[in-house]
């Protein structure tokens, strides 16, 4: 059974991102042990669009993202130093592994059990960042406006 | 590096001691910022970081400290996340120790 996905409508650039294919996600649910959801971002921490996989109990969305808006100021404050450009950062905690990727002004949320790989997840970022350009561009240009 | 929550660098140990003087100040103010921003959503045990220019894992310490390790981009995550709980838990002790007789004094 694939993957449950709900999309935002509300916004014209996951329209966009809709025409032009939503497999990431997917791909990435079926591909990665124990993740168990896929969050896209603004850097306001709103969802763009969201991805469970098919036996995700929780329904904890908020708490999920909340960190999201938090993730793009660190990734800022990050850049002004020798480590240069933050590409992906992960949190452990005792019930779950978050792991956020910059993909600035979008931000990715993966979710996932705590044993789970978190050197697999973070090594997503440039599959991400792939997928996910078009919708970055579409993002850029109404922030521009 | 060892700091306050505040982000105030207590002690360092780097390959070139002038840079990563500088670079330490400014890196424990960042890190103490993200641990404050994402410890805050539960309870959060370690932080990796994977930058451009290199790799970094933050940890509590004596329960007030924090401990920030970094790395070049090559520094594999297991390893420093291992490293980062392992000196942690080394820490947790002795830091205890003095941070419950000496009631938060500075010690640079």
């Amino acid at each position: 059974r694939p993957p449950r996905s709900t999309l935002m409508r509300s916004s014209a650039a996951s329209d966009v991102y809709k025409r032009q294919g939503i497999n990431a996600e997917y791909g990435v649910l079926e591909r990665v042990p124990g993740l168990r959801a896929v969050y896209v971002c603004d850097r306001d921490g709103v969802t763009l669009l969201k991805a469970l996989a098919a036996n995700d109990k929780s329904d904890s969305d908020d708490e999920d993202v909340s960190l999201a808006a938090a993730f793009a100021v660190s990734a800022d404050q990050v850049s002004k130093v020798h480590l240069r450009r933050v590409k992906s950062l992960a949190t452990f905690f005792s019930q779950k592994l978050v792991v956020h990727i910059n993909v600035l002004p979008l931000v990715v949320a993966l979710v996932a059990e705590p044993d789970s790989n978190a050197g697999l997840l973070m090594a997503l970022a440039g599959d991400f960042t792939n997928a996910l350009e078009s919708l970055r561009d579409s993002v850029e240009q109404l922030e521009e406006k | 590096m060892l700091f306050n929550r505040d982000g105030s660098l207590l002690a360092t140990v780097g390959e070139d001691a002038t840079a990563e003087k500088t670079n330490a100040a400014s890196v424990s103010a960042i890190m103490a910022n993200i641990w404050a921003s994402f410890a805050k959503a539960g309870d959060a045990h370690v932080v990796l970081l994977d930058c451009e220019n290199g790799r970094a894992g933050v940890t509590v310490v004596a329960g007030t400290l924090l401990l920030c390790l970094y790395g070049d981009a090559s520094t594999p995550f297991g390893m420093l996340k291992l490293k980062a709980e392992t000196l942690a838990k080394y820490l947790d002790a002795p830091l205890s120790q003095i941070l419950g007789s000496g009631g938060g004094k500075d010690n640079k």
